[in-house]
This record gives C-alpha cells, structure tokens and sequence, in this order.
C-alpha cells in the first residue's frame, strides 16, 4: 500500500508527531517573536493596554459619550477591553499568518511535512497570548466590578470557536497569499473595516440601526457579544449566538481546509 | 516496504508570467493541458528497492535534485507517477528550518518535529543525536553561531535519528571535514544494512563508487546511464571530458591563445583560502605537453597548475593533492617541498607551474586532484586558494590485478633448496 511520504503509517503515530510538529512549531514562534526584547512577552499586555487608553480618551472626552444603561457595565474600559482583545486575537493571528508561508519558503522547498501546521502553530501562539490577557483582564474584573458569574464557564467555548474561526480564515489568506501577493495588503484594509463593523469600540445599539443585516452576518459580533456575557457577567446565556457562531466557525474551518489542501501542492513550485 | 518506483516521470517548471495563473491552474475543473516551460526531467523510470543505495550523478542543472524532491514528495511530477513507500527522511539543504537564534538543541527537537518525531520520541533519540553530531557545548548554543561542519553534522544526526525507511541525501556530506565524513560513510553501510533504502546526489565519484549500489547518471532531465557506479562514472567521465575538450577547441578557435596558462577548473565546488590568490587553472598533460584524459600506470605525466594573485603573494607555494577513490589523500606535493621558493607574485600576475610525475601502478580507480597556491613557508603557510577535487581522471588498467591502493615495483627472488632443520639464527640464541 501507498501512503504520502514523511507520515508513518499508523494514524495514532501520525497524529502524535503532527501534533509534536504543531507544538514545536508554535513554542518556536512565540519565542522569536520576543527574542531580544527586554518586555519580552508583556509585549502582548502592552500593546492592548495602549490602545486601550487612546479609545477611552476618545469616548470619555472628545466625543463626551456614556454607555446606556441597559449595557451591562458602566465601566468602559472594562466594556472596550472584552471586544478590544478576541479582535485583536483574530486580527493578529490573520495578518501573521498572511505572510507565514513565504517566509518559511525555505523549509516547505526542502522538507516533507504538512505545512498546515504553519498557519495553525502561529494561530497557536497568538492564541496563547490572548489567553494571558484575558486571565489579567478577569483578575481585573473581579478587582473593580463583579467578579465574573456562572456564565464564565462558557468563556472556554467562545474562545475556542473563535480560534476555529481565525484558522480556518487564517488558511485561506496564507494560501491565497502565495499565489497572489496582494493578499497581505488587501487583509489589512478588511481587518481594519472589521474593527469599525463590529461593536467594540461602541456598544451595539448604535450598530443595529446603521449596519442592520450586516451586524447580523458578522461573527466577531456573537464572539464579542459571547466574550462580554461570560466575563462582565449579566446577560442570560446566548444559546442561538453560540449555533450561529459554531455555525461560521465549522464553515471557516472545512473552506480554509478544502481549499488549503487544494492549492498546497504548488507551494513548493510557487514560493 | 522502503521502495521508490518512478514511471515516466517528467517534470517542468512552469515559466507563468503570474502566480495567480499557477493559483487558476490549481483550482479550475477539468484536465490541465501540460504546461508549457522549462523541462527538468523527462520520461524518467527507475525503480529502487528495499537496502539499495542509488546515486545520482549528473552535471549541474540535469534534474538530480529535482528527481530527490519528486522522491520526497515535495514536488509532485508534472507527468508520470511517483511511487514511494515508507518513511521517508530528507538531507536536501544543510540545516534546512534551522533558526541562527536558537540553539542547536532547540533546533534539533524543531527539525525532529519536522521530520515527524513524537514528542516522546525526540526525547528519546535527543542524546543519541548529540551523540553523533559531537559539537559539544555548542549544542547549547545558538546555531548562527556555528561552522557549516557543525551544522551539517546536527542535520544528519537529526536525519537519520528519525529511523527512515528511506533516505534522501543531497551533497549534504561533502561538506563535513574527513573525520566526519568517515562516520557517515559507516553509518550509512549500517542503515543498508538494516534494509534502509538509500538515494543520493553527489559530484564525488569516489562516493559514489564507494557507496552505490547502483548509479543512474542523468544528462539534461534524460536518464543517459543506469548500472553498476564504476561503469556509469567511467561513462559521465569520459563523457565530461569531451566536452570540456569541445569547450576548450572552441575557445582556443575564437581567442586562439597560447595553451600556457593554462584557464580551465573542471570543478569548483568546494574552494577555501583567504581568496588573495585564486587557482586558475588545472590540467594534466602527457610529457609531449598533449592533454591526457586518463592517468598510464608506469607513465609520467604532468601536472600544469596556473594561479593568479589578487593581491601580492610574497613567498607563493603552489601545489596539489590526488585522492584515491576512496577519498583518502593519496600523494600531493608543492613547490616548496619539491625545493623550489617561488619568486613573488605581483597583484594581478599569473605564475604556471608544470609538476612533472612518475605514476606507479595504481589501482584503477578514479583519481582526483586538488590544486592550492599558499603564501608563506612549509611549517608557516596561509592557504589562499585550494579547490577541492578540481581534476578528477579515471586510471586505467594495468596488466595484472592491484591487490590495495598500488602494486609496488618488486623484485622476487626464490631461494630452492632451504635447509629444512635449524636455520641460522633459529632456536640458540
């Protein structure tokens, strides 16, 4: 019997050393991101925190604004910060992916090996990342609002669809990026646009009656909408957002996968 | 178990004027028409089977590494099938996936990943690779600060830790200094042994007679030769040679230049030396000064080195090395030991140097030489320029059998009628 070269025959060893490779491959990535630099990995608290600041300042005081009184904090920063960090996860898994497998041109040209594990070790280690701000935001939380209820459980489950959601889109545009180089650029105008479609910045009620449909077809909404119910607490459980948004993350996952498998084959001829 | 089987394979690089064509090519429905390109091999078939050692040989450019990374299953053939049974490990690029920042520790465990190791099992073989790749302390350090010997020493311990049923090598070797060498050479009768499929690249004809177990010599993307290495070396050889004598005629038409200096190095892969001299030239020629394509045994032959200073050589010595076969340095000679002190090169001369040579008689081998120019004195020199196996020229055949490397000149005489009891000197002492 045939089988692609470089796996071992057996599926159990396969997916031992696949997951091997994953591990290795992210535990390397997170490293040289922060290789050298004296913050080292508080790097990821630093950049969010900035932002953080600025969006207040510009709420607070150039426009003058409050959150209405049905939102479920009156703490903004609290409020900006749950929307703020899985869009930050997204958009940052998605434009290093973008790049990933140009710049590991040398290793897919010269080793055997399933070269979907780049994209998803990179997801992994910005997935780490993420992790580490949203347990210094709950520590936060807890500290100067209500500590998260019973609805934090379902925190796992969010996060996880969202990171199904950011692989399966992170596969696509690092297979589109190798064959069209625009890929990268046009990304950063999307990601962009995402942040300002999606009620991060301002609560929801000012989306509904502009964006309408489009709220509705956007998933980071249901995740940001997911991530405030379990950390700030409130909000009975949203059983219909969490289909909706299982829903686009399988999707994203099965398209990016279909379509990775399918063009992967040129990579080495194409890079 | 352990096989490669190549039917008909070809393989072009399609010369898309736009990546996003290739993207369309990818996708679209529908049978593809071949592409349109350049070709890097055509209708290739050879099977390998299970605890045999194939080398490929082949001038640059004639579909060698193609046909490795087809066998990999890193490139998929354009027509024909690629068949490929077991696990396959690869040596194409020297530390290949390698990060400088990390150390070679965390570097190996990254390349066992690759070469799919389990966790459990990277920290299993993880001292058996130090072991074999003998760096020392530096496995703990980071790999940019490495020699390329060192890097290709971890590649290939990491490499053949991972157990492959098949084995994929591309001149990866002939980077490492001889000790080394000779480790790898063993370990790769081991894993032939142990019934380990071997396929490998190499301009080193003494490797590949050597090692192989059979040679395929491959002549732009075509298969030209297939068979038992010495037969297959002796064919690529001659065949090189004609060419660079058809190059060499064609040159001497249009320049008509005087054959001294002689310009030519048939071979400059493997060059070092601080570069303020460079050997430009070598060629061996009968005493009549008319170039020989193979070395007599019992003959005289002469060895013509040319090189040029770059910048002023003070106390030049020029000389060569000729290793056997084997690899093994044979017999070398330069200027100096021969009791001659150059004179000074000035910046931009050229000075030829005719080494005249008695050959016994040697084993029929392929002999290669290794020219040199260094500055300086016998026990205080700097190499400036030495190119490793320059030259390479098949020795032919003498009359009898050469049992070893040569067969020494000798004179026998036989006593008949010993006497059979004490003889002097016996028991008494």
């Amino acid at each position: 019997m045939t089988h692609p070269p470089g796996l071992t025959s057996d599926r159990d060893g396969a997916l031992k050393a696949a997951a091997n490779l994953l591990y290795q491959l992210a535990l390397r990535d997170f490293r040289q991101r922060y290789v050298g630099s004296i913050l080292g990995w508080l790097w990821g608290i630093v950049h969010p925190l900035v932002l953080l600041a600025i969006y207040t300042l510009l709420f607070r005081h150039a426009f003058g604004a409050r959150l209405p009184a049905e939102e479920l904090t009156q703490n903004y920063p609290l409020f900006l910060l749950t929307g703020l960090l899985p869009w930050l996860f997204l958009s940052e898994s998605l434009t290093r992916s973008v790049t990933s497998l140009p710049e590991h041109a040398a290793l897919i040209k010269t080793s055997v090996f399933p070269s979907e594990a780049i994209p998803a070790s990179i997801l992994a280690s910005t997935g780490l990342g993420h992790l580490l701000a949203l347990g210094a935001l709950i520590l936060v939380t807890s500290l100067v609002a209500e500590p998260p209820g019973l609805a934090l459980v379902l925190l796992p489950v969010w996060v996880g669809l969202l990171a199904l959601l950011a692989l399966g889109l992170a596969w696509i545009v690092a297979a589109l990026q190798v064959y069209l180089r625009d890929t990268a650029q046009v990304l950063r105008i999307i990601v962009m646009a995402w942040f300002w479609a999606t009620p991060i910045f301002l609560p929801e009620a000012f989306y509904q009656e502009r964006l309408g449909l489009l709220l509705d077809w956007n998933p980071l909404r249901y995740v940001v909408r997911g991530y405030r119910g379990a950390i700030l607490g409130g909000a009975s459980v949203g059983l219909a957002d969490l289909a909706v948004l299982s829903l686009f993350a399988v999707t994203s996952l099965m398209v990016g996968g279909l379509v990775f498998r399918r063009v992967r084959k040129g990579f080495p001829d194409a890079l | 178990m352990a096989r490669i089987a190549f039917s008909q394979v070809s393989k072009s690089y399609a010369t898309h004027a736009r990546p996003s064509q290739r993207l369309w090519d990818l996708v679209r429905p529908g049978r593809r028409p071949p592409e349109a390109g350049f070709w890097a091999l055509r209708d290739v078939s050879f099977e390998v089977d299970r605890g045999e050692t194939l080398c490929l040989i082949g001038a640059n450019g004639s579909g060698k590494s193609t046909t490795l990374r087809l066998g990999a299953g890193i490139l998929r053939p354009t027509t024909g099938e690629v068949e490929v049974d077991g696990r396959v490990a690869t040596l194409l690029e020297l530390g290949a996936g390698f990060h400088p920042d990390f150390t070679g520790r965390e570097n190996a465990r990254i390349s066992a990943a690759l070469h799919g190791l389990s966790k459990r099992e990277v920290r299993l073989r993880l001292p058996e690779i130090e072991q074999f790749a003998e760096i020392g302390d530096f496995i703990d350090r980071p790999v940019r600060t490495y020699s390329g010997g060192m890097l290709v020493r971890l590649a290939f311990a990491v490499a053949i830790s991972v157990e492959p049923d098949i084995l994929l090598v591309d001149e990866a070797l002939a980077v490492g200094d001889y000790y080394f060498r000779q480790r790898c050479l063993r370990r790769v009768h081991e894993l032939r042994a142990k019934g380990v499929t071997i396929v490998f690249v190499s301009h080193a004809m003494g490797d590949v007679q050597a090692l192989g177990t059979r040679a395929i010599w491959l002549d732009r993307g075509r298969v030209a030769g297939c068979g038992d290495p010495p037969t297959v070396v002796r064919r690529y050889l001659a065949h090189m040679r004609l060419r660079d004598r058809e190059a060499a005629g064609r040159a001497a038409d249009t320049a008509a230049l005087d054959a001294q200096p002689f310009t030519n190095v048939p071979n400059t892969d493997h060059r070092f030396g601080t570069g303020g001299a460079e050997v430009t030239g070598i060629t061996l020629l009968d005493p009549g000064g008319r170039p020989l394509g193979a070395l007599a045994p019992n003959s005289t032959c002469i060895v013509r080195i040319s090189a040029r200073a770059r910048e002023p050589v003070g106390r030049p010595i020029i000389g060569f090395m000729m290793r056997n076969h084997l690899g093994i340095d044979f017999a070398g000679t330069n200027t100096a030991r021969e009791g001659f002190a150059l004179a000074p090169i000035a910046a931009g001369a050229t000075r030829t140097v005719d080494f005249e040579i008695v050959l016994p008689e040697l084993y029929a081998g392929t002999f290669s030489f290794s020219p040199a120019i260094a500055d300086g004195g016998l026990d205080d020199y700097e190499i400036c320029d030495w190119i490793d196996n320059a030259l390479a020229v098949p020795m032919a055949r003498g009359v009898g059998e050469v049992y070893g490397y040569m067969h020494l000149p000798c004179r026998v005489e036989v006593a008949e009628d010993l006497a059979t009891g004490d003889g002097p000197g016996g028991t008494d002492r």
